[in-house]
């Protein structure tokens, strides 16, 4: 009895299964039927527990010293990366002065610095050696001087350095910089580190010279400073030159509600992203976030904010002048038609990257103007030049070299 | 009900795919082969396709694609049509729109491919509202998804297009880019004086997160109730049975009040609605009506005011000069 229910039971299925063939085998899934495989029941929480993993040993690893800056709860902190330690300044040069021995300005022709032309035989070589290791460390005495003699005005980078040397002379005697370099001295060895560019430097961006399509308006490539898609080049309006309109970076409304008349005539929102990315390339090139100076509650509000805003707004005057009257002009001496040769004797070629400012072997950007200082030149991501988090002091480089303490110097741009 | 849906069951069915009910002979057909994937099973249903284009939804679509390709040229051509760069360079990469005074019709490539790409999508999307609305209506529906996607229009027109026409520069606009949409949000917010501020941005904080907190009670207390049919929510809003009862007694018992199974979906849907519709208020009101969102919140009494940070207090220098 039983096995006639089960014959019949079996022929109705079969016969199912024939009618409706075309229907059950209609999906190539038809196979994946059954219980779930163990990669998927397994594998999947194991992937995802990885992943989260990984966040969770990312986040909790925690390479930061923070430190309150302001009120509790305004978020303004000094955000430092643990056991960040000053580049090894390199040992000074050894050199013996010889009192009253005879002097470089009459030993060697072409000494223009007086300071330096002051210096005895011994002194003298020791700076130059001293130079040549803050500069020029592996390029060597050839960098800047040619076989046929010291006193040759060639190569290019010799004129550069003289201009440098009384750059560095100016910036440690002029008193109208003491605002916003304290007790700070500088040298060559603050901007360069060992590099005959410095690490932070900045070049004009040429205008659109897309026709038809593809205008990036000066912004929209990764090269803008920071992770955005901002101006490029935030420093031309800023930090190039005198600025016609002191108050041209403060770009948040002054007034509550709208002033009548003004509706729609106030600043842009493209010059909010030009000062904002300009903003940005400050706290890159001295190491801080915003709020080392600003309280976000109200950027604009100078009695909201730290003191560190003054002395960024001096520094903003002091790389003004160092751009306008002792970096742009030396464009002429970078253009030199040797330059191209000197690099290559080196083997110093800047290699094609997209989007990078130089080409070839010129130390030009494209708009044919010299390499350009901004905060992070001297501060190379230190809040203070050469004074770290972790306490190492600051190294003062004009105790060997007093020579480098002044006077003022006369400068190109006023000539 | 032999379509029982639920993450759990391992069990999926395969038979002939459902084609949908016969369309009016006006209505141009379904499109696309349906085929059933085994993964789209564990989350949803397994049958992929057909889907109802029609009319509204290819010009909708064309109009998207259009937007999309001059977007793409223009990226292409930034960086000179090399493709490597352009994913390189995809989240920076942008069409910005033009810089200039009045409304006038930039030149092409001063914003007038941001012009072009802003009229394409405006279509685009204006057109995919009436394909949402006519499919509802088709469906027998209620048009609750058609409103609820003109909300989030709304906060598009006013960044887009409203906002612009009112201060009479194009300027004011968004960019088309990954990174620069996000670079001009943060430049809005520095140039009015910080958003935080604009009590309508506050309400649409609210709503958003709000919106996240009532989905997932919902979706929570669905999923606790569904061995007792509970997932059934269209049955228990008018057959309430021991789920509907257990999940409001839940809430009831832990804070005092609870939604019933027809209202918490009202509450999600003003919730999800008010998150676009409250940013839009607030951003239509910023520049045009308010200029600084902070020095009005001073006005207003809306601001913490902290002890000096500075002893003496910072000054702006160019005052004291």
């Amino acid at each position: 009895m039983f096995d006639l229910f089960k014959k019949q039971a079996e022929d109705a299925v079969s016969l199912f299964k024939q009618e409706n063939r075309d229907k059950l085998t209609f999906s190539w899934t038809q196979d994946k039927v059954g219980p779930t495989p163990l990669i998927w029941k397994y594998g999947i929480w194991a992937t995802l527990l990885a992943v989260v993993g990984i966040f969770v040993v990312y986040w909790t690893y925690d390479p930061v010293n923070t430190q309150q800056l302001g009120f509790r709860g305004t978020g303004m902190q000094l955000m430092t990366q643990k056991g960040q330690k000053a580049m090894a300044i390199p040992a000074a040069a050894e050199f013996y002065p010889e009192e009253g021995g005879e002097k470089a300005g009459s030993m060697y022709q072409q000494v223009h610095i007086p300071a330096l032309a002051d210096m005895d035989n011994g002194t003298f070589t020791g700076f130059m050696q001293q130079i040549t290791d803050w500069v020029a460390p592996t390029q060597g005495c050839y960098y800047c001087h040619v076989a046929e003699g010291l006193e040759f005005e060639a190569p290019y980078t010799k004129i550069i350095s003289r201009r440098m040397i009384e750059m560095v002379q100016e910036l440690n005697s002029n008193p109208a910089w003491r605002a916003h370099l304290v007790e700070s001295k500088v040298t060559c060895w603050t901007c360069h580190r060992g590099v005959a560019i410095p690490n932070f430097v900045w070049y004009q961006e040429p205008p659109n010279g897309r026709t038809g399509l593809g205008n990036d308006v000066g912004q929209n490539k990764s090269t803008s400073p920071g992770m955005t898609a901002m101006h490029r080049d935030p420093y031309t309006p800023y930090i190039a030159d005198v600025m016609a309109d002191p108050r041209a970076i403060r770009v948040m409304g002054t007034t509550s509600l709208p002033v009548e008349g003004t509706l729609g005539k106030g600043k842009s929102l493209q010059q909010t992203e030009q000062s904002y990315s300009f903003m940005i390339s400050i706290s890159l090139g001295l190491g801080v976030n915003c709020t080392h100076c600003h309280n976000t509650q109200n950027f604009a509000d100078w009695s909201l904010s730290r003191p560190q805003r003054l002395l960024a707004w001096e520094g903003m005057n002091m790389i003004r002048d160092l751009n306008r009257d002792w970096l742009s002009p030396l464009s002429a001496d970078f253009s030199a038609p040797w330059i191209a040769q000197t690099n290559a004797a080196f083997n110093d070629t800047f290699t094609w990257e997209f989007g990078s400012d130089r080409t070839g072997l010129s130390r030009l950007g494209k708009m044919g103007d010299a390499p350009k200082a901004n905060c992070g030149t001297c501060h190379n991501g230190e809040a203070i030049p050469l004074l770290m988090s972790d306490g190492v002091t600051r190294a003062d480089l004009t105790v060997d070299f007093p020579q480098l303490l002044g006077p003022p110097m006369p400068r190109l741009g006023a000539q | 009900m032999a379509e029982y849906q639920n993450i759990f069951n391992p069990v999926q069915v395969r038979t002939e795919p459902h084609m949908g009910v016969d369309l009016p002979e006006i209505e141009t057909p379904r499109e696309g082969k349906p085929v059933f994937i085994w993964l789209l099973g564990k989350i949803g249903d397994a049958q992929l396709g057909p889907i109802h284009l029609g009319l509204t939804g290819i010009v909708a679509g064309a109009f998207f694609a259009m937007c999309c390709f001059i977007l793409m040229m223009n990226f292409l051509a930034m960086v000179d049509w090399n493709i490597i760069e352009f994913v390189r360079q995809l989240p920076w990469l942008a069409v910005d729109p033009p810089v200039m005074d009045g409304l006038g019709v930039a030149p092409m490539n001063e914003g007038g491919w941001w012009q072009m790409a802003c009229f394409c999508l405006t279509i685009s999307i204006f057109v995919w509202w009436w394909h949402i609305y006519t499919r509802a209506q088709s469906l027998g529906l209620g048009t609750h998804m058609a409103w609820a996607f003109m909300s989030a229009i709304s906060l598009y027109l006013v960044f887009f297009i409203i906002r612009p026409l009112i201060l009479g520069s194009w300027a004011e606009a968004v960019p088309f880019g990954f990174f620069a949409h996000l670079d001009w949000t943060a430049a809005f917010s520095l140039r009015y004086g910080n958003l935080y501020y604009n009590p309508f941005h506050m309400l649409t904080i609210a709503f958003c997160y709000g919106s996240a907190v009532l989905f997932a009670m919902h979706g929570a207390t669905i999923l606790a109730v569904s061995h007792m049919g509970g997932d059934r929510e269209v049955e228990q809003i008018t057959d309430r049975g021991t789920a509907a009862e257990r999940a409001a007694l839940f809430w009831r018992w832990t804070m005092g009040f609870n939604a019933t199974m027809e209202s918490i979906h009202r509450w999600a849907w003003w919730f999800a609605v008010l998150t676009p519709l409250t940013g839009a208020i607030g951003m239509l009101l910023t520049g045009t009506v308010v200029e600084n969102w902070y020095l009005w919140g001073i006005d207003h009494g809306l601001v913490p005011t902290y002890p000096p940070i500075a002893d003496p207090v910072v000054t702006d220098p160019l005052l004291t000069q």
